[in-house]
């Protein structure tokens, strides 16, 4: 799914990395924690993640990931950023909750690992 | 450059990590990674040590009492080598297992703390070795084939 039709669908605004908005991005990884999402090292996701730290950012940044999409409203920081920045990483902000971003974009056709046990 | 068995040697880089530094852990793994890119080593290969070294590196700082990371890239393969000072662990079978976490509730809140990063550590490496003697602290060896 192209990453301006997840912003579209989860009425998200586009904090930084507007020129990511045409990538298509066929997979999704949902968590707060992130040595969950360190578990895999598939670089074709979207970031959703209730967490917003540094931590997120460098965590998108180690899997070479190209967005991250914070849920709740939560707020990034300058540093965090500024970070997304220098490492091409989109980020973007939604008011919606974890699940209900998560089922929305599952409804629209998104997909990410179903199990653990699967590659 | 060469090693102690006369191998020859890209690169070496020796980094320290300070106790408690969890805002600023990652800086070395992203830093390795730059480092890796410029060599021209291949994506994938460069997002398992990535992985490795942050774990390793957020390991380090929540865990330990301070201890350096260091990156030797040999033409065949690069190297990771973890130490601490610190606590070491007594159940090192038990440290391995996913989930199997002793981090605060603050090091939780923060995202970290899921007791996946040592599991993740050994899936990532080709070769792992993990050494630790209680009261002293943690050495972790890892080899990532190129
Ligand atoms: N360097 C270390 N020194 C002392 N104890 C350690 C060290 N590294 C790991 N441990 C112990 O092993 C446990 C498991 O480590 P692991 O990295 O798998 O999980 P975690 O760090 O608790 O959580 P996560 O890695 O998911 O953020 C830790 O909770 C801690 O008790
Ligand atoms: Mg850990």
């Amino acid at each position: 799914m192209e990453l301006g039709r997840m912003a579209e669908i989860l009425e998200a605004e586009v904090i930084c990395g507007q020129e990511n908005l045409h990538l298509d991005i066929p997979l999704a990884v949902a968590s707060d924690m992130m040595s969950d999402v360190l578990v895999s090292t598939e670089c074709d996701r979207v970031l959703i993640s209730g967490l917003c730290t540094i931590h997120t950012v460098l965590t998108a940044q180690i899997l070479d990931l190209k967005a991250v999409i914070f849920v709740r409203n939560k707020v990034p920081t300058a540093e965090m950023i500024e970070a997304a920045r220098e490492n091409d990483i989109s980020i973007l902000r939604t008011g919606f909750t974890m699940f209900a971003a998560c089922g929305e974009l599952y409804k629209h056709g998104l997909r990410g690992r179903r199990r653990v046990d699967e590659q | 450059m060469s090693n102690e068995h006369g191998e020859q040697v890209t690169f070496q880089e020796t980094r320290q990590v300070e106790q408690g530094d969890f805002a600023t852990a990652g800086q070395i793994a992203a830093s390795f990674k730059n480092t890796l890119k410029k060599l021209g080593v291949a994506s994938p290969v460069i997002r398992r040590i990535a992985i490795a070294s942050y774990e390793a590196e957020i390991n380090l700082a929540i865990h330990s009492w301070g201890g350096t990371m260091r990156l030797i890239i040999y033409p065949d393969r690069v190297r990771l080598l973890v130490d601490d000072v610190g606590p070491g662990i007594e159940n090192i079978d038990l440290a391995m297992q996913e989930g199997y976490s002793t981090a605060s509730e603050e090091v939780r809140m923060l995202g970290f703390g899921a007791g996946m990063g040592m599991p993740n550590m050994k899936r990532c490496a080709d070769a792992f070795k993990i050494e630790s003697v209680l009261g002293k602290g943690t050495s972790i060896s890892m080899d990532f084939n190129l």
